[in-house]
């Protein structure tokens, strides 16, 4: 209840009760209460609930610029990182392109060299390798045994080194 | 629709706003809308004449200058009074008429016909990167490569682009070792693509692409505007090397610059060894840099297949460095060799080298005549007609002919290559002594069918199912044309035309206890995935019986030990073989070319166990020209090395000191 209801509102009880009591008395203490009681007035807050509106008006205001310009720096700053990222991945594309192409002449390179005529001509021309004029073969005694370690290749195979294509493959080229 | 909106705009502007003011901050929209100018409002009338001052500066002053406002001062107020609301109606208009075409347009861009623009737009960011797809390689049975593709720098030019052509020719000629006139007219060339250089080597490669970067980026690494090399690019191009260099060159066959195989294997297993191109979307701005986050389509490139051929690599070097030597001694136009692992029918090694010329070494030769050519075997075709005689039981091998030195049939007399009294000769003796006569009369008991029967079950005038292109599949009379002398030069060897793989096939069916194997170049392939697909194992096929086989390889075992193919002997081990002799048919006329033969040996080892087989053939050998000369030591020397590449032991039944 608000202050000026208090003490405007009559109880209406209690002066049908004090019907008989003066009137006088009545109205001193009416005057009485009046000279104790500070005068009162209703407060007009419309200008505080403005201002206060105002406030997270502009509170909210400057939140929403706020996010806005974080977003837009993010967005900017993540733009950044993902174009640093492209030209990152642009730059390995191209290394991973040179590498494998480096690869592949190296892999020519290594064919080369191990191709018979020129392993024939560095040995005969700078190490002075002779063909025999003939073969001399050696018998094992009768009952030799070989060492269980001694890895050789079945007959019918030149080579002893078996190389899984599998694991070859993936190094020939891209497209695998 | 840039320029019309630009007149738009400026009309617009000209038109409808109402000129800035110094004195009035109001906006247009405020004094439009104001209500009738009251008395306090006078000043802002007076400023109207300034601003129409302003106005006079316009294009669109002159009309109003006709319009008569000038003309007649005294009605320019209440003239102008009225000036807002029309402008405003006029703005309106004029904003929906705007706003209407745009709508429209608008809707028949995006509804009614959107596919040019897109398209346009599409192609204006999005790059399609053509990724071409590494051809496979060509290995040998070890893993060593026979042929492979490796990254190659090629230089092009769009005619169109190229703006200073003299300056580029004279710039890229001595790069590129070329003709700078040639090079001019190819940059003034009609169309808009041409190749200057294709497939460099790479130090030329790297010098010009040097060269380029210096001419054409500037100090930061930018390109430049303009350049002498403008509308001249290099591009990336796949190109097939050998890195043996011509080792089993008519073998492998060759590739075109645009790597598509036009010979041999590389022909023969294109598809395979192509793969699949890819290609590459990717939204690129104006300077070529890729846009981050764009769209990126990629359909990956797939490696083509891997071959891996039954060849070794060091025998297939070996066999052609011994048909180099035996062509530079005997100085025969050509040889040719095979060697197989008659057991499995692999082809260890297929060599075909041709004299060089004006007396320069011999070179590998272009065509793989082993399987192309086809030449007349001579003697070691009998082995087919004994086989016969013995598989149908005409004759056992113990049984004894009296073999004259000549023999008449029809109208040819046939004779032996040395005059001798008639002999009491088993079929192995006939075998041994190579004997024409003895043969003949062998056939003619066998009968002209079954002579003709046993050739074509051995493989003669059939393809041997390498499926090589361009194979020979020989050539041999219909039985119903053979002539009188037909039986008498059939089975000699003569009439009847092989190549070199089927007469090997022949002897393999000896080797192999009368099975036929087929023969194998291609031991297996790989594809992309490293994954390996064997090649089809073809069931054998039996031509004769394993008895007949083996008493066939006792005979041709003597050939070598005691009779004309003893230069074909291999310490520690026996070989089995049979040497040929034969003249060379006419290319112009019937008949033969006087004094040119055909030398031949064709064998097997050790002839208990047979590991490898070989036929060797020397075209036209000068001096010597029996197989037995020639062609025998060629095949002793090429088994022997295989012998011990292939780690094939000597049979122990044979002593270590007994003389061969």
């Amino acid at each position: 209840m608000s202050p000026l209801h208090a003490t405007v509102a009559p109880d209406h009880r209690q002066s049908r009760t004090n019907i008989g009591e003066p009137r006088v008395r009545r109205e001193q203490e009416a005057q009485q209460q009046q000279t104790l009681r500070p005068r009162l007035r209703v407060v007009d807050d419309s200008n505080l609930r403005l201002g206060a509106r105002r406030r997270r008006v502009r509170l909210l205001g400057v939140i929403a610029i706020v996010v806005v310009v974080a977003s837009l720096f993010g967005l900017a700053a993540l733009h950044a990182v993902l174009i640093q990222g492209q030209v990152r991945v642009d730059t390995l594309t191209k290394q991973v392109a040179e590498e494998q192409a480096n690869y592949q002449l190296l892999r020519r390179k290594v064919a080369e060299l191990e191709s018979p005529q020129r392993v024939v001509d560095e040995a005969v021309g700078r190490l002075g390798m002779i063909k025999p004029e003939r073969v001399n073969y050696l018998t094992p005694p009768a009952g030799a045994v070989i060492d269980a370690n001694t890895q050789l290749s079945p007959p019918g195979s030149s080579s002893n080194l078996e190389r899984p294509w599998a694991t070859i493959k993936p190094y020939l080229g891209v497209g695998s | 629709m840039g320029d019309n909106q630009a007149l738009l705009g400026c009309w617009f502007v000209s038109t409808v706003l109402p000129p800035p003011s110094r004195t009035s901050r109001q906006t247009p929209r405020q004094r439009v809308g104001s209500p009738p100018r009251s008395s306090k409002q006078p000043q802002q009338l007076r400023t109207r004449p300034k601003q129409s001052q302003q106005l006079r500066t316009r294009p669109t002053q002159p009309r109003r200058q006709q319009s008569g406002f000038d003309r007649h001062p005294g009605h320019a107020s209440s003239l102008r009074a009225g000036d807002p609301a029309k402008r405003l109606v006029a703005l309106l208009v004029i904003v929906l008429l705007v706003f209407l075409a745009i709508a429209i347009r608008t809707a028949y861009l995006q509804v009614i016909s959107p596919d040019a623009y897109v398209a346009a737009g599409i192609e204006q960011r999005l790059t399609p990167i053509d990724l071409p797809a590494d051809r496979g390689s060509i290995f040998d049975r070890n893993g060593d490569e026979l042929a492979m593709s490796v990254p190659s720098k090629t230089v092009v030019a769009d005619p169109l682009l190229v703006a200073h052509p003299v300056e580029a020719a004279a710039f890229l000629a001595p790069l590129l070792e070329l003709d700078p006139a040639a090079l001019e007219a190819d940059m003034r060339a009609k169309g808009r693509f041409v190749y200057l250089k294709r497939q460099m080597t790479s130090d030329m490669g790297e010098r010009v692409e040097a060269a380029f970067k210096e001419l054409t980026l500037d100090a930061k690494g930018s390109p430049k505007n303009d350049h002498p090399l403008k509308g001249v690019s290099i591009r990336d191009e796949p190109t097939r090397v050998r890195p043996a260099g011509d080792l089993g060159r008519s073998l492998l066959g060759g590739v075109d610059p645009d790597g598509k195989g036009y010979s041999g294997l590389e022909a023969q297993y294109d598809k395979a060894l192509l793969g699949m191109p890819g290609q590459l979307l990717i939204e690129r701005d104006r300077d070529g840099n890729t846009i981050a986050a764009g769209e990126q389509r990629l359909s990956p490139a797939v490696r083509g297949q891997d071959l891996v051929l039954t060849i070794d690599r060091s025998l297939q070097y070996e066999v052609e460095r011994a048909l180099s030597d035996a062509i530079a001694s005997s100085q025969a136009k050509g040889a040719m060799a095979v060697v197989m692992n008659p057991r499995t029918g692999e082809v260890l090694s297929m060599a075909n080298m041709r004299a060089g010329k004006d007396g320069n070494p011999p070179v590998s030769a272009g065509s793989n005549s082993a399987l192309v050519s086809t030449f007349e075997p001579g003697s070691v075709n009998k082995i087919i007609t004994i086989a016969a005689a013995l598989e149908e039981g005409v004759y056992k091998s113990i049984d004894v002919l009296t073999v004259p030195d000549s023999l008449q049939v029809s109208v040819h007399s046939f004779t032996d290559h040395d005059p001798h009294e008639p002999m009491p000769w088993t079929l192995g003796d006939i075998l041994s002594k190579s004997s024409n006569v003895g043969t003949i009369m062998v056939a003619q008991e066998v009968g002209a069918k079954t002579v003709d029967d046993y050739l074509r079950k051995f493989g003669l005038s059939s393809f041997t199912g390498l499926g090589f292109p361009k194979e020979s599949r020989g050539s041999m009379l219909d039985l119903s044309e053979w002539t009188g002398t037909s039986i008498g030069s059939i089975p000699i060897g003569q009439g009847v035309a092989v190549n070199a793989m089927q007469m090997l096939g022949a002897f393999n069916i000896i080797a192999n206890d009368g099975v036929a194997i087929a023969p194998k170049l291609v031991k297996t392939t790989v594809d992309s995935q490293g994954v390996e697909n064997p090649t089809a194992i073809v069931e054998g096929k039996r031509i004769i019986s394993e008895k007949t086989a083996n008493e066939v390889v006792r005979m041709l075992s003597r050939a070598v030990a005691e009779g004309t193919g003893d230069k074909a002997q291999i310490d520690r081990y026996t070989v089995a073989g049979k040497t040929g002799t034969a003249r060379k048919p006419s290319e112009t006329s019937r008949g033969y070319v006087e004094g040119a033969y055909m030398a031949s040996f064709a064998g097997f080892v050790p002839a208990e166990n047979p590991e490898l087989s070989a036929i060797v053939v020397i075209d036209e050998p000068v001096g010597g020209f029996y197989g037995g000369q020639v062609a025998a030591p060629v095949f002793a020397q090429i088994s022997q090395y295989a012998l011990r590449l292939l780690r094939i032991p000597p049979p122990s039944n044979v002593a270590a000191d007994a003389p061969r």
